[in-house]
């Protein structure tokens, strides 16, 4: 059963109100009820997050970022290789370090793994976002040459259960993944401080469905309503495994995400979506070619993930190997 | 060996080694509380020490669920969370250091309680928790111990290790939250979805509470405390309380009468009383909100809030704590920059804080 329920912040500043209750009228009463007591300013809720002060990036700083990662893990593991091998001249032929995209590609091949096991326990869209998203922002500032994204992905999966309120003890869990508790618990710290402690994440799913509920107020088409409704979850799900977490505003993505749903499903969206404004447009065209053209949207061919995976093999650093002598 | 290359791992140090424990100031089940400084700042700290490596599951749900709502909440009147680090194998969140609660003034029957000191208390509270609300966070161990009380006066809200997010529908929850004495009617008969109506219902004991200065419904188990509730405000009907009876742990109670809030109550003003009474409304649906009740006549009638200088403070000073204080006067003529004068300065320091 849906319910209609007004939400007037349909803008993409405002993205967290949509079960119920605060509308923009109760903000503006208690502005003025703040005022009257000389207190707290009330500033946008989504604006006060974690996500929009700590975790939003141009794709420019992006892609700084993750070269600078990969080229330091680089230098520094070839000088531990070379001191490890102190015997032999020089690093071994076969060496070859993994470029940025091949760690996104093997990233990407993870985050479908995480997809897969979620929902082969039933869990919520949101907490598979949450792992997800928590892969992403470790491997931030980190190389899948560092740390084995198998292993991170446990770590982030087992997190995720515990922030979105659906525990699972580690020997279910670990049983499940054919895995042993030591790999995720020894990770677990590490992950949280990649996280800086942030574990609030929030996912285009519950502005989407706010936005549904607004076009349930105008529609004249229930049924198609409901099929664009569905597949702009599905382009959500999608968008997950591109940049746009850290490019745009959950609202935003659900926005874009929509009007992509409603293009596809031929059904109106400007005339029942009048709210959304001129500045707002060029934001929803880049997310909707994000969506559009990224390559990463599309599974990775598993016999390219293989052949990452066997030379991350080789070139894995060292000292971070328990087994090496360093 | 290669330097750390882990940028996270670098900054986890660098704060574990900017804060000093001081001084063990309280001792839980999970967590060791310390008061401490941050060293490049001088600022006085509370450091909440979560001994991680006792659970078997890592990371345990109350220090995430405190660690993942305080990071989203700045608030006057939310406790800040400065900074969450690890060391060893216990994880420590740095927390503005608070010297006392609201259950230590109620309790110290030294101090008399003016309705203007009630009202800004309340309105403090409400405060801090609409702005949990207005996040969609549910606080769900509101109770006088959890108000702490700055040096200047200022109320804020604690103990976030049993928050959750709330709102979405068809998502169960656990009924057993809340400390007994503040849980509300629902909770009690075992409803696994509610909403802010729980912390709502806590807030109307601790009101009724400020006004007595005694708990107001203190149930010796979870039955009694249905027992008491009812004694106090009547004991509902299926119309008072729709949906009451399909409760999982709905128990059929005696039929007590509804007695008017102002027989016991006997000094408060009557919008006091209209306020006190929208909180501990039994159905649920009709409790107010916070922000409804920021918007009361309550807090805008006369008298006014007592200023935040004026409101009274507990002062806990031990006889030992005064000797020390006369002994650190007595100092200021030394020359405290000496490696004795440091250390002792440090002693003096946080005597009196516990």
């Amino acid at each position: 059963m849906s319910t209609v329920v007004e939400n007037k912040d349909t803008n993409g500043a405002a993205p967290l109100t949509t079960t119920s209750g605060s509308s923009s009228s109760d903000q503006a009463e208690n502005a003025k009820a703040e005022g009257q007591l000389k207190e707290v300013q009330l500033k946008q809720l989504y604006e006060q997050s974690t996500q929009y002060n700590h975790w939003r990036y141009t794709q420019a700083a992006l892609d700084n970022l993750r070269n600078k990662v990969n080229q330091e893990a680089i230098a520094c593991i070839k000088q531990n290789i070379g001191e490890e091998r102190l015997s032999v001249d020089g690093l071994p032929k076969d060496l070859s370090f993994l470029k940025v995209e091949e760690e996104l590609a093997l990233l990407g091949f993870y985050e479908r793994k995480i997809v897969q096991i979620f929902q082969h326990w039933k869990l919520p869209s949101h907490t598979t976002a949450t792992a997800i998203v928590y892969m992403k922002r470790f491997y931030l500032e980190n190389t899948v040459m560092d740390y084995h994204p198998k292993d991170v992905m446990m770590t982030c999966m087992f997190l995720a259960r515990k922030t979105e309120n659906v525990l699972m003890n580690i020997e279910d869990f670990t049983k499940a993944l054919k895995a042993l508790p030591s790999a995720i618990l020894n990770l677990e710290f590490l992950v949280c401080k990649n996280l800086r402690f942030h574990f609030t994440v929030h996912h285009p799913y519950r502005p989407c469905l706010g936005f549904f509920y607004d076009m349930q107020a105008v529609t004249d088409n229930m049924e198609r309503l409901q099929r664009v409704y569905e597949a702009a979850l599905k382009l959500i799900d999608t968008s997950l495994h591109t940049d746009l977490c850290f490019l745009y505003q959950p609202s935003q993505i659900a926005l874009a995400a929509l009007r992509i749903a409603c293009q596809d499903e031929s059904y109106d969206f400007e005339s029942t979506t009048q709210k959304y404004n001129q500045t707002l447009l060029p934001i929803l065209e880049s997310i909707e070619n994000v969506l559009k053209t990224d390559p990463r949207c599309v599974e990775v061919d598993r016999s390219v993930v293989q052949e990452i995976d066997r030379r991350l093999k080789t070139c894995k650093d060292p000292a971070k190997n328990p087994e090496s002598l360093m | 060996m290669a330097s750390i290359r882990n940028h996270a791992e670098q900054h986890n140090a660098d704060i574990y080694r900017d804060y000093k424990k001081d001084k063990k100031v309280g001792e839980g089940a999970y967590a060791v509380v310390y008061v401490g400084r941050q060293l490049s700042t001088k600022k006085v700290v509370a450091i909440k020490k979560i001994k991680i490596g006792q659970f078997k599951d890592g990371l345990d749900m109350s220090a995430i669920r405190e660690v993942k709502t305080l990071q989203e909440l700045r608030h006057p009147n939310v406790i800040e969370l400065m900074e969450v680090y690890f060391h060893k194998t216990n994880l420590n969140l740095v927390l503005e250091f608070l010297e006392s609660d609201l259950e230590m003034i109620i309790k110290d029957k030294s101090i008399v309680f003016m309705p203007g000191d009630v009202k800004h208390w309340m309105l403090m509270t409400l405060r801090g928790l609409d702005h949990c609300h207005r996040n969609w966070i549910l606080h769900r161990d509101m109770k006088p111990n959890n108000l702490l009380l700055g040096r200047d006066g200022q109320l804020k809200l604690a103990d976030f290790g049993l928050a959750r997010d709330f709102g979405d529908r068809n998502r169960q929850l656990t009924a057993q939250v809340v400390t007994r004495w503040y849980r509300a009617p629902e909770l009690l008969f075992g409803a696994r979805e509610y909403g802010y109506g729980v912390d709502i219902w806590a807030i109307g004991c601790i009101f009724a509470e400020l006004l007595l200065r005694n708990p107001y419904l203190p149930g010796n188990t979870d039955m009694d405390q249905l027992d008491t509730m009812f004694r106090a405000l009547g004991t509902p009907t299926e119309a008072d309380w729709p949906g009451m009876e399909s409760l999982p742990n709905y128990i059929k109670f005696k039929q007590y009468p509804k007695t008017p809030l102002r027989l016991l109550f006997t000094a408060a003003g009557a919008d006091t009383l209209e306020l006190l009474e929208s909180m501990l409304i039994y159905d649920p649906n009709r409790r107010i909100s916070a922000r409804e009740a920021l918007l009361h006549p309550y807090f805008f009638n006369k008298p006014r809030p007592t200023p935040l200088e004026n409101l009274p403070k507990h002062v806990r000073e031990t006889p030992e704590a005064a000797k020390l204080k006369r002994k650190a006067e007595a100092l200021d003529a030394y020359d405290l920059t000496s490696e004795d004068g440091k250390r002792l300065a440090r002693r003096l320091d946080f005597t009196g804080m516990s």
